[in-house]
């Protein structure tokens, strides 16, 4: 992997999953790392894993849709480590419905989850990536934001909105050295998709067989060496683009 | 990044600007890595140079029967084969009333053809011991222009054929992966070649970011770090995924 030493990352959502893969291959990367999420019991464990294995990491409680949260990350994180290189937007939500079945009420919170979520982050630390002449941040997107699926209308909304969002980012802090990208994980075993495959069996299943090529799933671990890599000075001129880790769903 | 260690790498274009640069950065993660091009004096310098872990190889990957010696020769020599950089290209910029025939079809063969054959043997290669293939496109692709005709088009084919090999790849469990870089403009003489001759550098190069919200052009080591990412195990569940490394230009 590349090296991330000395760098300071921000992971939300770094409870488990996707988030804990990504903050333990930050940690092994050399980077200090600032778990967040809503769970406290499962973000100490994160750090715990960490620790453990020689990496450095503090937790702190965040709700990704509260503005005052944003802010206290953000003034933590400066008081204790000094700055912010990375902020990986990496909390989100997904409930997978047809359209006859989906509410608005989970539009609404998946587009909050997942839209307003980075969107504040983003806000949250341009302006001392800005005065710091640079920084990185990657949004945890999904192949559901690039391509219909049967099931998920609001999920893909949210994600697809997400990528647009990451586009502008991009483009307006280019002049700052700020790069923002997106990485599209496919089907990733978490705890969480584990419990939608009991909750919805044939449907997930049917799904992974008949859209990923290689036809596993991947780890967070995955997840998490792609962002690495986009976060290190080894991806230095890389920005707004769309990295697909999904064993090959988008090609097929 | 990521380690490349006891792996063999053959790099197409291997002596040219982008390719000598993927060619030293595999080197220095470990790999054994042959240089193919058909700049004998810059190949030879090259291996001179990386020393001992680079051979260098002719190969016109436009050529079938060369591909098959070249693998042949590869294979009696390392062993194996784990890693493919179908690298090797060629821009003659031309709008359609000035595109030729023959500029078309050259241009289709060196950029396109030559990684049909490159995957299609290199493929046969690798099935036994898994690996990886990158493939080089640009990103002419997304944003064709009228300035390049011949070349966006080939290009295009390299990105549709990544996808195809990837997907042949899986479904046969070959254990190999196949993906493609596409580089805006990169700092090499394939892209100052372009400049008017009237022109000073820093105009020339002043044009051509102008499209670049990063504000400067790529230099053949950013695209290494790409290639060398997507053939190590840090990619591991990335197959027909296309990198773009462009400074942002086709945001």
């Amino acid at each position: 992997m590349c090296s991330l030493d000395n760098k300071v990352v921000i992971i939300t959502g770094a409870t488990s999953g996707i988030g804990r893969g990504c903050a333990e291959a930050f940690a092994t990367a050399g980077a200090t790392v600032v778990a967040t999420g809503r769970r406290e019991v499962q973000g100490n464990k994160t750090v715990d894993l960490i620790e453990k294995n020689g990496g450095s990491a503090n937790f702190l409680r965040h709700d990704v849709t509260n503005q005052q949260d944003w802010t206290n990350v953000v003034s933590q994180t400066l008081e204790m480590h000094g700055k912010i290189d990375v902020l990986v937007n990496n909390a989100g939500d997904s409930v997978i419905k047809p359209l006859e079945q989906l509410d608005g009420a989970t539009m609404k919170f998946l587009i909050e989850v997942n839209l307003d979520g980075p969107f504040l982050g983003i806000k949250a630390v341009w302006s001392c990536m800005k005065e710091a002449g640079g920084g990185v941040i990657l949004n945890t997107n999904s192949v559901a934001g690039q391509k219909g699926t049967a099931v998920g209308s609001a999920y893909n909304a949210s994600k697809g909105a997400q990528g647009a969002l990451t586009k502008v980012a991009a483009i307006e802090g280019a002049p700052f050295n700020i790069r923002v990208n997106s990485i599209h994980p496919g089907f990733i075993l978490t705890e969480g998709m584990k419990e939608t495959l009991q909750k919805n069996p044939n449907t997930l299943q049917s799904m992974i067989r008949s859209m990923v090529p290689t036809g596993e799933t991947g780890r967070p671990a995955h997840i998490g060496h792609a962002m690495v890599y986009l976060a290190s000075d080894a991806a230095r001129y890389i920005t707004g683009v769309e990295c697909n880790v999904d064993g090959g769903i988008s090609a097929a | 990044m990521g380690r490349v260690e006891n792996k063999v790498a053959l790099v197409t274009g291997g002596a040219g600007g982008i390719g000598s640069a993927i060619v030293k950065l595999l080197v220095q993660k470990g790999a054994t890595v042959v240089i193919a091009d058909t700049d004998h004096n810059k190949g030879h310098a090259l291996a001179a140079e990386v020393g001992k872990q680079a051979l260098y190889l002719p190969l016109d990957v436009t050529e079938e029967n060369q591909w098959l010696r070249t693998l042949e020769t590869v294979l009696l020599k390392f062993g194996q084969l784990n890693v493919l950089v179908n690298n090797a290209g060629f821009l003659e910029p031309s709008e359609l009333d000035e595109t030729s025939v023959a500029l078309w079809q050259k241009t289709l063969a060196v950029n396109a053809t030559s990684v049909f054959l490159g995957c299609k043997y290199g493929v046969e290669s690798m099935k036994k011991t898994g690996g990886a293939i990158v493939n080089m496109a640009s990103t002419a692709v997304p944003r064709p222009g009228t300035t390049f005709l011949a070349y966006s088009a080939a290009k295009a084919a390299v990105v549709s054929l990544t996808k195809t090999v990837a997907l042949d790849c899986a479904h046969n469990n070959y254990g190999i992966r196949c993906n493609v870089v596409l580089p805006g403009a990169v700092d090499t003489d394939m892209l100052r070649n372009n400049k008017e001759p009237d022109q000073s550098d820093e105009d020339f190069i002043g044009s051509v970011i102008a499209r670049y919200p990063m504000g400067r052009i790529g230099q053949p080591e950013d695209i290494a770090e790409a290639v060398l990412f997507l053939v190590s195990d840090d990619s591991a569940f990335m197959t027909g995924a296309e990198l773009r490394v462009d400074g942002g230009s086709t945001i």
